[in-house]
């Protein structure tokens, strides 16, 4: 297994990611419609809101999953953070990175994922919003696009969540 | 070198389409996603009453109507002439159900497909790829 790397901008996407004032609050309507139309219209078992924090990863939303965190040194979505395009694992076992990861040998044994990042205006990545199933799958032009476009409704209401906590401070 | 005096780049109009849609989610990613893949700029509204307006003022390429009270009214009116679009403008819907009857009068009017909910997203905008490919649009200008 290969733990993600650390972004290079670590301190200040954890700082950005921190003023949000989301971790650890309770689910959203907003956040969670998404989520849900995202599970629904790729078929998928589990989707979610994934935010990168330190050392855990913690769904703002979730579906399918009844652990809210997991650690960061585990998680798909902290590989994510360091890409500017989806990150799609199509088939877990088969790759090197992810085959012996106790999230793929053991619950929810994931086989699929497809990671989108959450990246602000400013370049920083709070995180994913991710599909995850437990057969291998492929996605394609339409597919990465409706993802994108998904992942670009999430990030509209991180940023009226950024503007709202900054009004706020 | 590349001679540029010999490689053409014709200018392609990407197609305008209305997309009369009710669900806010459905009608954002359908438009992000058709510009992101380059299938068409969408104009949108969330019923057929906001939609005549708009009818009246431009053309359009193509028409994606869910099918509310006032749907089919509407469908007519662009059939009939008597909106700024071309009578036989490419037209997909989408509704809850549809009757026989229902199914009759969609074929009067000429409309291309039908979409029956739920429907994946990825249908929709294979609807709307068809839409596009049977419009002018796609032509250089």
């Amino acid at each position: 297994m290969t733990p993600p790397a650390i972004p290079a901008n670590e301190t200040e996407r954890l700082s950005t990611l921190r003023a949000l004032l989301l971790l650890d609050t309770p689910p959203e309507e907003r956040f969670d419609r998404i989520v849900q139309f995202a599970a629904q219209e790729f078929d998928v078992p589990i989707a979610l809101i994934s935010l990168v924090d330190e050392n855990r990863q913690w769904f703002k939303s979730r579906v399918g999953l009844d652990a809210c965190e997991t650690s960061r040194e585990v998680s798909f979505c902290g590989h994510a953070l360091n890409m500017t395009t989806p990150l799609v694992i199509e088939d877990a076992l088969l790759d090197e990175r992810f085959s012996d990861n106790p999230l793929v040998t053991g619950q929810p044994l994931i086989r699929f994922y497809a990671g989108a990042p959450l990246t602000l205006p400013s370049g920083l990545v709070m995180g994913t919003l991710c599909l995850i199933d437990t057969r291998p799958r492929t996605l394609d032009a339409i597919d990465l696009g409706i993802l994108g476009s998904l992942r670009a409704l999430v990030v509209e209401e991180l940023v009226a969540r950024s503007a709202t906590a900054q009004g706020g401070a | 070198m590349p001679n540029s005096a010999t490689k053409s780049t014709v200018p392609v109009r990407r197609p305008v389409l209305l997309m009369v849609e009710p669900d806010f989610m459905v009608r954002r990613t359908i438009v992000l996603t058709a510009r992101d893949l380059n299938i068409a700029d969408i104009h949108e509204t969330s019923g057929s009453d906001a939609a005549l307006p708009l009818l009246e003022q431009a053309h359009f390429d193509g028409i994606l109507i869910c099918i509310d009270e006032a749907g089919l009214d509407l469908i007519a009116e662009v059939r009939g002439g008597h909106t700024r679009c071309n009578a036989r403008t490419p037209m997909a819907v989408t509704m809850n159900t549809c009757s026989a009857a229902e199914v009759t009068r969609l074929r009067q009017l000429d409309v291309d497909n039908v979409l029956l909910r739920p429907f994946k997203l990825k249908a929709l905008l294979q609807a709307l790829q068809t839409l596009t490919s049977t419009s002018d649009a796609d032509k250089a200008v």
